[in-house]
């Protein structure tokens, strides 16, 4: 029963999600519309890309934001006619964000005879699609944190172009013992693989610095209370928490159990964190200790502004039906970077090969994304850089100067 | 469903068996060997496997699990983890997952002993939610959410399968996991699992164990869900904790009932139906689980025997009408049953003393003594809660007796379970006749041969020579004996749609085949025509001149007055009168007991029969059997 | 150990006792265990987050509609499930299959119309969900009420077995036949307890919703829990339910504090099946004798 059971409250609720749905739909005939128009003048067989997320299930909300820049970088290229003269057509396949789904998925996208891929979001969605893909030698990009996506050397057609779980324990491990100066870490991780590998990282980076964590609680994303969990750590006595949360309904219980406890340390964690959805069910107050790991170019601070192109996307995002309140989500997910990557090496190698990309993608270096500067080798496949990496704070998701996607760091940073 | 068990296998029905082989074997030619209609092809031959398994658990033994996906995540979670962590051979790791999985389906066995149909549904449910927790829970061990990546196809003879040799081997699989729950639902195990859903009574009368033949069904069950579960994990490569939810245990259930319990060919239809569909349906995909709701419950209401049950019965429907067999008048006794030539029975004595039985504070038995020579007809007569009924049960050991003391054939029998008495040469029938409505008649006498039966289980499966000559031979003896008793012409009849009359005199071939020395008859003339009742009459009469010892609980005193030598009168649980029949029921005290002032004035003993035979302990009362 | 896990215990105690009540209630006159409870409390919640936090009504009316919803609803499927089946076969498990039919339908149905997005409920003042601490243990005013609530309506139900209608309502259950000929409608009876089964079930939702949030992920584990109280309490059995909702909330909170929160089910599981293993008809029931 747990495909249905699970508890997660996206806060926006669910007249948000129909809205958004329609939006969405309005948004899919449009651009279908124009590329009907634009196939019939260009006599170029279309560029296929399979395109995997969820269209039903529990976190449909959650993910489909994560994939509206992927579109727009498709509608970008097509507007200017296309790859080559090659329109860009997404594949559509649903995977209702199951792991199970996955292998059977790339069987069918493998079956009509597509060599690229966008999605799956989510580790262990992706763990289990990058198997298949690397085995059908499948160009590929995921939304997947765990530093193993990133091995070039175990998935040579896959490439992760954000910020990987080592990169983000790291710095989180670095505030709380630097600049925060907190001895007692407790570990709050949700039972995914994207938690499993986070966990593992934080724990490395803080035996590295001499300190054991205080206390590790690890529970199941569909669990309908999470009070006893954040009771534990408190329990246990930390003063600061680094907390792999990817989804807003887990964070919403955590930070209100934390509110009904009076009990406010510092927390650390993922970007997902920033939804302007949590502040539906949590009041700012009780997040008003919580940050989470970001790409430097979208935050500021006293002295620093966030960078130009940025703020131009953010500015597009605005105007995009359905991006209102998902406009971090938007930003942080790699789909919008790796579709013009894919369109720059297509176009420097001239050739649609798999062998030839994926040797083009290996030699990249520098190349400026929105997210960073990305650079590939053959075993390293992890393209952002640890200095294009920071700390922001959730609440100032409700300043003025925030426009969505837009975050301040955390203090000190 | 009549063909569940029954022999006949038409030469049509073999070719198209044949015909059907041949296009699941040939099926990879035709599709692409990398595409994904073959990865469903092989998905849904997964499917089939473990839905024959549980088929037999539910439909054939009734056994109603709902946690069925714990077994094939078994199968599926150890070949993976064998062959990705620690580099086993498929074959090694399969087998381990098979024997792991058995040895859950033992545990889950233990509860269904103790625990009846739905509180044990419940039960299953919450495994199989725990289950799914717990393979989430324990990381260490499952790796998780993220479930356990890149499990390989099996090697055969060095070579590693592709996507068509997977299918192939699945496909293979299925259809020899098809023939062998096949042979095993026509034995006398088959039987035994019908009668463990229907009667379990009867097939403690037939000396059947229905605990072993309950744990024989669940480890059946779980090595199809293991060999399943290995090569999910094959086809799918990856195995992850939500696809073995508790919701993917429900669907498996309802994939068989979609399709039909207890038919042969359900799990097959059902898994077809159940998971192919979809595939078809993508665009409705949200829909999915209502629809199946929705059909669910009309397949429920209108054809309780799921797709293949409405097939069946649409395909009887609309076949020309036979010439009725049912048409000639039941009560004819074909001429020759008289004839019948048995083999001589000793019979056994039966000793009864200061036998005690009470239910919470009402004394049903208090301090019986009875004494049956061998060989003889003893009658016990008494009015409606004397504890006529519930002295059988004890002596039989369907109750635990209080206190005192039962020998049969001088031995006593206290401690042995009534599978264990029935071997002992004890046979009985029932005051509602005890048979299992869906198969035939002459299946219904064989189980009475459960205990006599030496063929293994194996031997059985396989059909291996010895067992199918034993089955030829017993199938002889029930039919003699089924022409002893006088109903040979009904042999082929469903035993649900046999008359009433019919039915108590298969009830004594049943207990006759499984070679009864003593045969107690719980009011075998209740509810008889004038007709019948000089047949059982005449029957009686015979078995005691083969040799055997008959005990009768019966309120027809012509008849008792007229075949038995000794008669017991029972009245509040205690010996009223006992001796010879003319001595008892010429004493007024014991008319009184029986029948009550008015009855003794205006009634001659033989119309008391007339009353209605209500049970003797409260439940169950008799229930109008289907289609008498 | 933790007096907190106590006060949890009996919050979550309370909830499952009063699930175990309501299928108490459906069970007595027709022998009908309802695989859709789960999803009816579920649905009961759902249906009162809507329109008392999203409509914004207040909350009687939200409760009065919520009752006579999920009641209505609750009678439908006997009429169409349960009825039927059991004109068939007094005895037989058709129902099973039927009412987890409905509790398909149900569940999916609702996450259709609602989405996975939980709701949240806030109790109606002066009740709050904010804790405070109360001889060392950490609770809220709404909590307490909960727990209270739950005695006073177990009690008010035993009372209503009491009158003239809740005897004849035991008499079916008893003896279907023997009932019908003393001039009880057996099926009107069926009727009416589903009715008041559901809306028992809807109230359940609305009570739990404040507390677990108002999602459509709530069926399948308070049908197990509610499940386990009932058995455990012996099936029919009210007071028992009560006690064995406490037994099974304070040993899952026990649990969740001992083991790991991820064992809570495991070990309500086990404790549920080691009862019913030695003792098949629940802690407070009566022995009854096998017949043949």
């Amino acid at each position: 029963m747990s495909r249905t059971d699970r508890t997660i409250l996206t806060a926006a609720g669910s007249i948000d999600r129909r809205s958004f749905l329609q939006l969405a739909g309005l948004a899919a005939a449009a651009s279908a519309f124009g590329t009907g128009l634009a196939g019939g003048a260009a006599a170029a067989e279309p560029f296929r890309i399979g395109w995997v997320r969820p269209t039903t299930g529990r976190l449909v909300t959650s993910f489909n934001p994560l994939y509206m820049g992927g579109v727009m970088a498709v509608e970008e290229i097509n507007a200017a006619g296309g790859i080559l003269g090659r329109k860009i057509e997404r594949v559509e396949e649903d995977d209702e964000a199951l792991p199970s789904k996955e292998p059977g998925i790339v069987r069918k996208l493998r079956g009509a005879g597509i060599n690229f891929v966008v999605g799956p979001t989510g580790s262990s969605q992706s763990l289990s699609s990058i198997a298949a893909t690397t085995a059908a030698k499948m160009i590929q990009a995921t939304y997947a944190a765990a530093a193993e996506a990133g091995d070039g050397k175990r998935y040579p057609y896959h490439y992760q172009l954000l910020f990987n779980t080592d990169q983000q324990a790291e710095i989180c491990v670095d505030y709380m013992l630097k600049k925060q100066g907190l001895k007692k870490i407790g570990i709050l991780q949700e039972n995914t693989a994207f938690g499993e590998q986070a966990t593992a990282s934080t724990v490395k980076y803080l035996k590295k610095a001499g300190v054991e964590p205080a206390s590790v609680q690890v529970y199941p994303i569909n669990a309908p209370d999470l009070a006893a969990y954040v009771s534990n750590l408190q329990k246990a006595g930390v003063d600061g928490v680094i907390a792999w949360i990817a989804n807003i309904p887990n964070a919403a219980m955590i930070f209100n159990t934390m509110k009904s406890l009076n009990w406010f340390p510092p927390v650390t964690g993922h970007s997902g964190l920033f939804l302007p959805s949590l502040f539906e069910l949590v009041s700012p107050e009780a997040v008003k200790n919580v940050y989470g790991t970001y790409y430097k170019s979208f935050t500021w601070n006293a002295t620093e502004q966030p960078g130009e192109r940025q703020v131009a996307f953010a500015k597009k995002l605005a105007e995009l039906p359905g991006a209102k309140n998902n406009e971090v989500n938007i930003a942080a997910s790699p789909y919008y970077d790796f579709i013009h990557l894919l369109k720059h090496v297509i176009e420097q190698t001239k050739s649609f090969e798999v062998e030839d990309i994926r040797r083009a993608l290996d030699s990249t270096r520098d190349y400026p994304g929105l997210l960073g500067k990305l650079s590939f080798t053959p075993e390293n496949h992890s393209g952002i850089a640890l200095a294009d990496i920071t700390l922001a704070s959730v609440s100032s998701g409700v300043d003025k100067r925030a426009m969505g996607c837009m975050r301040e760091r955390a203090p000190g940073l | 469903m009549a063909a569940s068990v029954a022999k006949s296998r038409s030469l049509p029905g073999l070719l198209a068996q044949a015909a059907l082989v041949v296009l699941v074997l040939a099926l990879p030619l035709a599709l692409d060997p990398n595409g994904y209609a073959l990865f469903v092809a092989t998905q849904l031959g997964v499917f089939v496997i473990a839905a024959i398994g549980l088929n037999l658990l539910a439909g054939y033994a009734g056994q109603v699990s709902l946690g069925h996906g714990a077994f094939i995540a078994i199968g599926a979670y150890a070949t993976a983890l064998l062959t990705v962590d620690h580099g086993w051979s498929f074959w090694l790791a399969a087998l381990a997952g098979v024997v792991l999985s058995a040895l859950m389906g033992v545990l889950m066995a233990l509860p269904s002993f103790r625990l009846s149909t739905w509180y044990f549904a419940f039960i299953t449910l919450a495994f199989a939610q725990v289950f799914e927790k717990m393979i989430v829970e324990w990381r260490g061990l499952t790796k998780g959410f993220a479930g356990v990546v890149g499990v390989q196809p099996p090697s055969v003879f060095g070579h590693v399968l592709d996507p068509a040799g997977v299918y192939w081997l699945v496909a293979v699989i299925a259809i020899i996991g098809f023939w062998l729950v096949n042979n095993l639902i026509r034995s006398r195990f088959g039987r035994g699992f019908v009668a463990v859903r229907d009667a379990p009574a009867a097939a403690q009368a037939a000396g059947a164990s229905p605990a072993r033949l309950k744990m024989l069904a669940f480890v059946i069950a779980a090595c199809f869900a293991g060999v399943a579960g290995a090569f999910f994990a094959v086809q799918k490569t990856v195995v992850t904790p939500d696809d073995f939810t508790a919701e993917f245990s429900i669907f498996f259930l309802l994939t068989v009932v979609l399709g039909g319990l207890g038919t042969r060919w359900g799990p097959v239809v059902g898994a077809l139906v159940f998971f192919l569909v979809p595939e078809l349906l993508t665009g409705l995909e949200s829909w999915r689980m209502m629809v199946y709701g929705a059909a669910l419950l009309a397949l429920m209401l209108f054809a309780p025997h799921g797709l293949v049950g409405a097939a069946r019965s649409l395909f009887d429907r609309l076949r020309p009408k036979q010439t009725e067999p049912a048409a000639q008048p039941a009560e004819t006794v074909p001429p020759e049953a008289a004839h019948v030539e048995r083999p001589a029975i000793s019979g056994l004595a039966l000793e009864v003393k200061d036998l005690r039985k009470s239910f919470g504070g009402v004394v049903a038995l208090g301090g019986v003594d009875l004494s049956v020579r061998p060989g003889t007809c003893a009658a016990i007569v008494g009015p409606n809660g004397s504890g006529k009924t519930t002295l059988l049960n004890v002596v039989g050991a369907y109750y635990r007796r209080d206190a005192g003391q039962v020998l049969l054939g001088g031995r006593e029998t206290k401690g042995l379970s009534p599978q264990q008495i029935a071997g002992e040469g004890l046979g009985r029938t029932f005051q509602t006749p005890r048979l299992l409505g869906e198969l035939t008649v002459l299946d219904n006498v064989l189980l009475g041969a459960y205990r006599r039966e030496r063929a293994s289980l194996a031997g059985t499966m396989l059909r291996l020579p010895a067992a199918a000559s034993e089955t030829a031979r017993l199938r002889a003896e029930a039919m003699e004996l089924l022409a002893f008793v006088g109903v040979a012409d009904r042999a082929d009849d469903l035993a649900s749609e046999t008359p009433h009359g019919h039915q108590r005199l298969v009830e004594i071939a049943r207990a006759l085949m499984g070679g009864a020395r003593l045969i107690m008859l719980d009011e075998p003339a209740a509810g008889l025509s004038m007709t019948e009742l000089d047949r059982l009459e005449q029957l009686i009469r015979r078995i005691l001149a083969l040799g055997a010892t008959v005990v009768i609980v019966e309120h027809h005193l012509d008849l008792v007055a007229s075949i038995a030598s000794h008669v017991t009168v029972l009245d509040r649980g205690v010996v009223l009168a006992s001796g010879a029949p003319q001595a008892v029921f010429a004493d007024a005290t014991v008319m009184a007991a029986y029948m009550g002032e008015r009855a003794l004035n205006e009634q001659a003993p033989g119309q008391a029969a007339d009353d209605a035979a209500t049970g003797d302990v409260s439940r169950p009362r008799p229930a109008p059997v289907e289609g008498a | 150990m933790d007096i907190d896990i106590l006060a949890r215990g009996l919050v979550a105690g309370s909830l499952y006792a009063l699930v175990a009540v309501s299928f108490n209630i459906l069970y007595r006159p027709t022998n009908v265990f309802n695989f859709a409870q789960g999803e009816l409390v579920m649905l009961g919640a759902m249906v009162f987050a809507s329109l008392a936090t999203v409509l914004g009504w207040p909350w009687y009316a939200a409760l009065i509609v919520t009752l006579l919803g999920v009641g209505l609803l609750t009678l439908l499927i006997d009429v169409v499930a349960v009825a039927p089946v059991l004109a068939r076969s007094q005895h037989g498990t058709g129902w099973v299959i039927t009412t987890l039919a409905a509790s398909l339908i149900i569940a999916n149905g609702v996450n259709r119309i609602w989405g996975p997005d939980p709701i949240v409920v806030r109790p109606p003042a002066p009740l709050t969900t904010d804790t405070f601490s109360l001889a060392g243990m950490t609770v809220s005013a709404y909590q307490i009420f909960l727990v209270l609530l739950t005695i006073v309506l177990v009690l008010a139900i035993e009372q209503v077995y009491r009158t003239r209608q809740g005897k004849a309502v035991l008499a079916v259950a008893e003896d279907r036949e023997a009932a019908l000929l003393r001039g009880v409608n057996p099926l009107r009876l069926s009727h009416w307890s589903f009715f008041l089964g559901g809306a028992f079930a809807g109230l359940t939702g609305v009570l739990a919703a404040p507390v677990l949030y108002a999602s459509t992920g709530l069926g399948p584990a308070l049908l197990l829990k509610g499940f386990a109280a009932a058995a455990v309490g012996s099936i029919g059995n009210n007071r028992g339910a009560l006690i064995a909702g406490y037994l099974i909330g304070v040993t899952e909170a026990l649990g969740a504090s001992l083991l790991s929160p991820g064992y809570q089910e495991a070990v309500v599981f086990l404790l549920v099946l080691c009862v019913l293993l030695i003792w098949p008809h629940g802690l407070f029931g009566r022995p009854f004798a096998r017949t043949v």
